[in-house]
């Protein structure tokens, strides 16, 4: 009797383990045990995917969400950035700029969404216009005054002239989706042009694709893929030691040597746009409001040595080395100790009690807040942490670190001196939206200058930029933005991150892009 | 019985050794436990480093050892803390029973409902991490177990004899407290303080991995810890050395915890 207990016990103790575990609400409310399928067992092309992040829904309007869609594979905008952050058609296969604020899109023939409704300006009009009125950026990157589709081809006019807009069209937010059906599938399963279809959805845990029948780009090289969201590096890491999952990517700069090699494993790496920055907050509040000080500061940090520890090159400028423009022609600060103590002996800022830190001017304790939040499932940003400190306190400067996992209470409250963020600096191979989010609009909502920086030479080469056309005119603006901002000390640019996709050997042409919102693509295949 | 003498006299001995490690074992710390030296990070052990080098080049010995003094000095200051105001709170509870003894039991079970470390967790999110916050959310809920122990004794004691005696005898309240209730009592809260030291520190240890007590770069071992598990497969002596630390402590002191009560419960023969 007690046996047949224990065994009861037990039995329901690891069913409840088991669901814990891996499991998760399904939308029928019963729970799911999601199931690696191994693609040795069965004919089909299959592969296992970890993703760091799967949102809670994959309505590429809502807020970042359709950079997930973007990643799984299942939805294309009307164009999209190739290795070298330039414009290539996609669902558009061209387009012209008719005057200041009209462009005219032609919108490839043939291309179907995966349900077999042909794509036509109608559809990409109701898409982006849905993707205006329900997110903020939509509009922004947009400036849209009206839209007109006839047949394939797709006027839209702007409120005023917006150099930026076929590259802000990349965007994943601007995902062309079947909006005929409605917001709630379109949450759960769009329907989209991509190689992949989503079969079926878990908020933050899982998705399962299936290849898309009607793919207007070729033959896809999988049948089936099962995505899972791992948060962690080091877990991503070891489920793809344990052949749990076939293709990862962002793993640790310390841990990809496990792969590197490794015969059995393939790592695809290239440096990103993105920038790991530490933002310093202008307002008064802050001793950064103090441009000498910033200067001090830029000059303290050992940008090399950051590269050699968490991965990715020294950065220049403002902008990553990987974009297209910006950082040839910079002079950037440089490593030099005995510069930055020059400058904080000459502005006033000596140690008078002997503590080994700096005071303020006005000889009150100077101690600087640095907000550090994991960020992209990442210890890199720990890391940093504790080399900007280190180097700060050589020069006689107090910095505490504060890990937080709500950074943007405190961003909202402007309590922090630093704070640090993993940014692209190109989201759309364009140079625009990153300086306009980041450097104007003061306190505006919407924008991302939490920072509060304020400058009018930039506020004016933002506004030459939107007058600007030619790719070439437009990098040239690029160039004296990102001195501007250097000159200023506007923030630390510490490093250009690097990003890498590391596969099973099995699988072929698992290549990490440079636009970090692209991931599985057509012509991933295993063997 | 002289058996059980030599057991203690031996973990005695070790937990004061690993207490003297603890205190002044920094003094021997051959580097700064925060100096960064980025050219040399992640070394292996070997001479220059008796322990090997952490992500950002520091010397994980030195921070060993440094950290030694910050869990310890820590996790005594609390055990002193919430013993003696678990003891005070328990034995008035218990001594003068009624009223007195309604109002602060019901009170302990309210806090005693609270799992310590989740308690913790909610403080450091609400006062924002750091380590003074954390001590007071984990000393906030962790005095109820001597309070429930002194009350349970002082419950007892204050029916024997030589109480009503002590009353007799023209001795107050405070004086009868001092004198003859509490000395009974404090055996019994030193063997529950000395079990205590290895589970306090682990709950420390356990709150600075999630990284809610000890702030970086502040040498700490449930902070190195954390900081060491993405190193795991590369570098692993980051996480082996500070978790040895942690393990032979609260080995020793819950063995010296058990000797001592062997040594002191009288019902136990």
């Amino acid at each position: 009797m007690l046996k047949r207990l224990a065994v009861l016990c037990g039995s329901l103790l690891g069913a409840m383990a088991l669901a814990g575990c891996q499991g998760g609400r399904g939308d029928d409310g019963q729970f799911q045990t999601v199931v690696f399928q191994s693609s040795q067992d069965s004919g089909d092309r299959h592969v296992n995917v970890a993703f760091f992040w799967i949102t809670a829904d994959l309505d590429p309007a809502v807020d970042y969400h359709g950079w997930v869609t973007s990643r799984l594979g299942v939805g294309e905008a009307l164009v999209r950035l190739n290795d070298d952050l330039e414009l290539e058609g996609c669902i558009a296969d061209s387009w012209e700029n008719v005057d200041e604020t009209t462009w005219r899109f032609h919108i490839r023939d043939g291309v179907t969404f995966s349900n077999g409704t042909p794509v036509t300006a109608e559809s990409c009009m109701a898409s982006l216009e849905r993707a205006v009125s329900m997110n903020d950026r939509g509009a922004e990157y947009l400036k849209i005054d009206s839209m007109e589709a006839r047949g394939q081809t797709l006027t839209i006019k702007t409120t005023e002239p917006n150099g930026a807009l076929p590259n802000n069209l990349a965007e994943p937010v601007f995902i062309i989706t079947d909006t005929s059906l409605g917001d709630e599938a379109i949450r759960q399963a769009p329907v989209c042009t991509g190689p992949y279809v989503v079969e079926s959805f878990i908020s933050e845990q899982t998705a399962e694709l299936v290849k898309n029948q009607n793919y207007w780009g070729g033959e896809p090289g999988l049948d089936t893929v099962t995505v899972v969201q791992i948060p962690d590096s080091d877990a991503r890491a070891m489920s793809l030691q344990s052949g749990e999952i076939d293709i990862t990517n962002t793993i640790d700069n310390t841990s990809v040597t496990l792969f590197t090699d490794n015969p059995d494993y393939k790592v695809s790496s290239i440096i990103s746009p993105r920038v790991n920055v530490a933002y310093m907050n202008h307002e008064d509040t802050s001793p950064l409001c103090d441009l000498e000080l910033r200067r001090a500061v830029s000059f303290a940090v050992n940008r090399e040595a950051y590269a050699g520890l968490i991965g990715g090159s020294p950065a220049h400028g403002a902008y990553s080395d990987a974009a297209p423009f910006g950082n040839e022609t910079i002079v950037s600060f440089t490593y030099d100790q005995a510069q930055a103590e020059r400058i904080l002996e000459e502005a006033g800022y000596v140690d008078r009690d002997g503590d080994g830190f700096r005071e303020n001017r006005d000889g009150s304790p100077m101690v600087l807040r640095y907000l550090q939040a994991a960020d992209h499932g990442s210890a890199d940003s720990a890391i940093l942490a504790a080399a900007v400190q280190s180097d700060l306190k050589a020069v006689g400067i107090h910095m505490e670190i504060l890990a937080v996992e709500n950074l943007s209470d405190y961003q909202s409250q402007g309590n922090f001196d630093f704070y640090t963020a993993n940014d692209n600096s190109a989201p759309t191979g364009d140079p625009q939206v990153w300086l306009e989010t980041m450097y104007t609009g003061m306190g505006t909502s919407g924008k991302k200058n939490l920072t509060n920086y304020h400058n009018d030479e930039i506020d004016g080469i933002v506004e030459e930029m939107n007058r600007t056309f030619d790719a070439k005119g437009r990098y040239e603006l690029a160039s004296r933005a990102s001195q501007i901002l250097n000159d200023d000390a506007a923030n630390l640019f510490l490093t250009n991150s690097y990003l890498n996709m590391v596969s099973v050997s099995r699988v072929k042409n698992a290549v990490q892009p440079v636009a970090d919102y692209y991931f599985i693509t057509k012509d991933i295949t295993v063997e | 019985m002289r058996k059980k003498w030599i057991r203690f006299s031996f973990f005695l001995a070790l937990a004061l050794l690993v207490t003297a490690m603890a205190f002044w074992g920094y003094r021997f710390a051959p580097y700064d436990p925060l100096e960064t030296d980025f050219g040399a990070k992640l070394t292996p052990p070997g001479r220059e480093h008796l322990m090997g080098t952490d992500n950002v080049g520091r010397d994980v010995f030195s921070r060993v050892l440094w950290g030694a003094r910050n869990s310890f000095s820590l996790t005594f200051l609390m055990i002193i803390l919430v013993s003696f105001m678990g003891t005070w709170i328990g034995m008035a509870s218990g001594y003068f029973g009624g009223m007195v003894d309604a109002v602060l039991m019901r009170l302990t079970d309210i806090l005693l409902a609270f799992p310590d470390t989740v308690f913790a967790i909610a403080v450091a999110g609400l006062l924002g991490p750091g380590l003074f916050n954390t001590v007071v959310a984990l000393s906030f809920v962790w005095w109820t177990k001597y309070a429930r122990l002194a009350r349970g004794l002082a419950n007892v004691i204050k029916t024997k004899d030589y109480i009503t005696q002590a009353r007799f005898g023209g001795a107050g309240t405070m004086k009868i407290l001092v004198f003859y209730v509490l000395p009974n009592i404090i055996p019994q809260a030193v063997i529950m303080a000395t079990l205590d030291v290895g589970g306090m520190m682990l709950a420390l240890a356990g709150l600075s991995f999630l990284g809610l007590a000890a702030q970086p770069p502040a040498p700490e071992w449930g902070a190195m810890l954390y900081e060491g598990k993405s190193y795991m497969q590369t570098a692993p002596w980051i996480m082996i050395f500070s978790g040895l630390a942690i393990f032979i402590t609260v080995m020793v002191f819950n063995l010296l915890g058990d000797s001592l009560r062997d040594l002191l419960d009288p019902r136990e023969t």
